[in-house]
């Protein structure tokens, strides 16, 4: 092209239609990194600042490359379909889990304490990340007094340890495990929220391997567990042996465990803190952290997040 | 490729059609071109072109333009063949245009976009060419590189990259109270050409809102 001078008849970007600029700010991501663009000019935060701009910014659509996991039950021939495209049919289930409408205006799979649904992920780039969001919503028929109840877990001998999400004693809880030899394992509890049955709730967690676990529950963070040094940790599986403390140059080296395969409404195939009468709907996975916003929209919305609209809750 | 893809457009025989650009350069398309231009694709169901011996003038697009669109398709020809040619506008899985993961392009795009610039304006040109031909794929990597040119880059840098004239803080949307949540943001026009030119000759502090 080097054909062509400057003062050619060529494009400059003032000229570029307005569907066309969406179309590039949709593909910068993060939020900040958007708000700092749209400072440009106030023709480009004329185009970002409005509802519809960010309800397509935040649909699907056009985060697919962020969505790695979406159990949304919509097929009844194919309980464990994931409908992000990245894993499809490839699962396996155990037990008979139903399906039925929930208050999203979607369906959702009703576990009945001998289900469970497998998926393996351990051939998958996509899922070996140690900076992800779980979202969901649950609803609990029974006694959510004693023990564990699984929601979503990839927390199993041999070597299947990324995350573990469930009820633990009527509160939310989550745990995370950093380094494949020695195991120190991060648990998040969300004490202050006591869960009660027969109710919906929208949860998300979110993991950072070089900053957080935390939870949100009903769009509001509950509780944070930092991981950035070995301080906050639950139990250590098998401690190294250090004079004190570990050095911060070896902690920072220590990778997350990664998943070999999920398992949805127990812990494992063997049915293990599986539970009855246990609801889950929309249940997405994320290759980034989820933004405040997007979590505050999906609660307030109260529908699956491929009819999310964001930029409504935000200007409405 | 082409017996595989044939049915995908309505048209008949030949498969091979003459295009004319703006500056009079003629141009042979094939299904690769076909298949990825939604605006071919439907001129050609829609016309009745019976004589591909007449070039079907595209008067938006430059040649250079229009050869490299050609050069891009046909690298590009079996990328689509799984995508349904009566996809939903609004469904998500029309991502699939897009590589899967992250804002990455790969190999072969970027070396074939680095062709075009911002100094010249042929960046600008590639993309509008995509966005008349409708080439989603080509539209895509446009997009995603003017997106990561601008990714972290203050407003300065960003103004002084695509010559964009600066827009004064304090006024207009540049005002506090016209914030993100504002319902009111969505009511402020934008500024005349005069306004704009005026405003021009303004220094660029870094006070606009936020």
């Amino acid at each position: 092209m080097s054909n062509s001078s400057p003062s050619d008849s060529s494009i400059i970007i003032a000229k570029i239609p307005d569907e066309v600029l969406c179309e590039i700010f949709y593909r910068i991501r993060s939020l900040p990194l958007l708000l700092l663009a749209s400072r440009t000019c106030r023709h480009w935060r004329n185009i970002i600042f409005n509802e519809w701009f960010f309800n397509n910014y935040y649909s699907v659509k056009y985060r697919g490359r962020n969505l790695i996991g979406w159990w949304k039950f919509d097929d009844k021939n194919h309980i464990g379909r994931d409908s992000s495209g990245l894993l499809g049919n490839r699962y396996t289930l155990n037990g008979s889990p139903q399906i039925e409408q929930c208050i999203l205006g979607c369906n959702c799979c009703v576990f009945d304490g001998h289900s469970v649904i497998k998926v393996p992920v351990d051939d998958k780039l996509e899922y070996q990340i140690d900076n992800f969001s779980i979202s969901l919503w649950f609803l609990a028929e029974d006694d959510l007094n004693y023990g564990w109840k699984v929601f979503l877990a990839a927390w199993d001998e041999p070597n299947n340890y990324w995350m573990h999400i469930g009820f633990h004693d009527r509160s939310i809880e989550s745990q995370a495990m950093i380094s494949p030899t020695y195991r120190y394992q991060f648990n998040c509890k969300a004490r202050n929220m006591i869960i009660q049955s027969k109710t919906w709730y929208h949860l998300v967690v979110r993991y950072s391997r070089n900053n957080k676990q935390d939870i949100w529950i009903n769009g509001k963070l509950q509780t944070q567990v930092h991981m950035t040094t070995p301080n906050g940790v639950t139990t250590i599986w098998n401690k190294p042996i250090f004079s004190s403390s570990p050095p911060r140059l070896w902690w920072s080296s220590q990778k997350m465990c990664m998943p070999d395969a999920l398992f949805i409404g127990a812990k494992n195939e063997k049915y293990t803190y599986s539970w009855s009468g246990g609801k889950l709907a929309d249940i997405t996975i994320w290759n980034k952290l989820l933004e405040p916003i997007e979590i505050r929209a999906a609660y307030r919305e109260k529908v699956s997040i491929d009819k999310l609209n964001v930029g409504t809750y935000i200007f409405q | 490729m082409a017996t595989n893809v044939e049915e995908t457009y309505l048209y008949s025989s030949p498969t091979t059609f003459k295009v004319s650009s703006k500056d009079g350069e003629i141009f042979d398309i094939d299904d690769s071109f076909i298949n990825q231009s939604k605006t071919i694709k439907n001129m050609l169901n829609v016309l009745d072109i019976a004589d591909n011996h007449m070039p079907i003038p595209l008067q938006n697009i430059k040649g250079t333009m229009l050869n490299a669109a050609i050069v891009f398709c046909k690298y590009h020809k079996n990328d689509l063949l799984s995508i349904p040619d009566d996809e939903d506008e609004d469904d998500f899985e029309r991502d699939a245009y897009e590589p899967r993961r992250s804002d990455d392009i790969s190999e072969w795009d970027k070396e074939f976009i680095k062709q075009f610039t911002v100094e010249e304006g042929t960046l600008f040109d590639i993309i509008m060419a995509a966005n008349y031909l409708d080439i989603k794929a080509l539209l895509a990597v446009g997009c995603k590189t003017i997106a990561n040119m601008v990714r972290g880059k203050n407003s300065d840098q960003v103004r002084q990259m695509f010559n964009i004239s600066y827009d004064p803080p304090g006024e207009g949307l540049n005002t506090p109270r016209n914030s993100v949540t504002s319902k009111e943001s969505g009511d402020n026009q934008l500024l005349t050409t005069q306004e704009k030119e005026s405003r021009c000759k303004t220094p660029s502090p870094e006070l606009m809102y936020d």
